[in-house]
């Protein structure tokens, strides 16, 4: 299983990496924008992609937009790390099919629970 | 020891491992202030998309050791600049301010988790 983590602070890509990292054993790649994380998936296919919303060049909902538009991500399951509670944002995402939303400070409370239906042992994924 | 800039006890909690947190201090201590710097130049520019995405930046960092002064005021600027009020200039000194004493109790905490590391070895 291989999770994408896209955000563009280092302490947040550092505590989410460890996290799923950690409770999973995925592996787990880090990028620093919406573009960066475009070209990643396109190299390396993902099973998950943990995007942040607001980050230079690109953002969350631009990258959330593309993948939707290709027929090969038009599935990829998306779970948005965000302090953003911005409601029409928030909606748009839903309307684009996100997995799920999780507020930030990054939590491993908040975290897994998210995160675990799609890195399951039945997934291929050791727990 | 307590801190009056972040929450020690929550972060210890949420992490577990010194040699962890020591790892997020050491970024935060880099990074807030570069975003910090970001956001000041950004606004003395006239670039307000940037000090926004800047001062957003920091709210996110700043949350990741529960440090609510400095998050609090970083989305202060955030949300005036996105509501369109270009002066936060009263603003950006204390958020500044409030940065300079987190990074000092930062750069304590650290060094006293890695006085205790090296003693329990």
């Amino acid at each position: 299983m291989h999770v994408l983590f896209c955000d563009d602070d280092s302490s947040t890509r550092l505590i989410v990496k460890r996290i799923v990292a950690q409770r999973f054993g995925c592996r787990v790649t880090e990028c620093v924008d919406g573009a960066e994380a475009l070209q990643v998936i396109a190299k390396d296919p993902v099973d998950l992609l943990l995007l942040d919303i607001h980050m230079p060049v690109m953002s969350g909902i631009e990258v959330v937009e593309a993948l939707r538009g290709t027929p090969e991500t038009h599935s990829l399951p998306i779970v948005i790390l965000s302090n953003v509670q911005d409601e029409p944002a928030i909606w748009h995402l839903v309307t684009l099919g996100v997995a799920g939303y999780v507020l930030k400070p990054p939590r491993p409370s908040a975290l897994i629970p998210k995160v675990e239906r799609y890195l399951s042992p039945a997934q291929g994924c050791r727990i | 020891m307590t801190y009056t800039t972040f929450d020690a006890e929550d972060v210890m909690q949420q992490f577990e491992d010194p040699d962890v947190v020591c790892q997020i201090l050491g970024l935060l201590k880099a990074d807030i202030p570069r975003y910090l710097a970001e956001c000041q130049d950004a606004l003395a520019a006239g670039d307000h998309t940037t000090a926004q995405r800047a001062a957003h930046t920091i709210k996110g960092a700043a949350s990741n050791v529960s440090a609510h002064q400095a998050c609090d005021l970083a989305k202060a600027i955030e949300m005036a600049l996105r509501a369109g009020q270009t002066d936060v200039s009263p603003l950006v000194p204390q958020l500044a301010s409030a940065c300079g004493q987190l990074l000092d109790d930062l750069t304590a905490w650290e060094a006293t988790l890695r006085g205790q590391s090296h003693g329990a070895r």
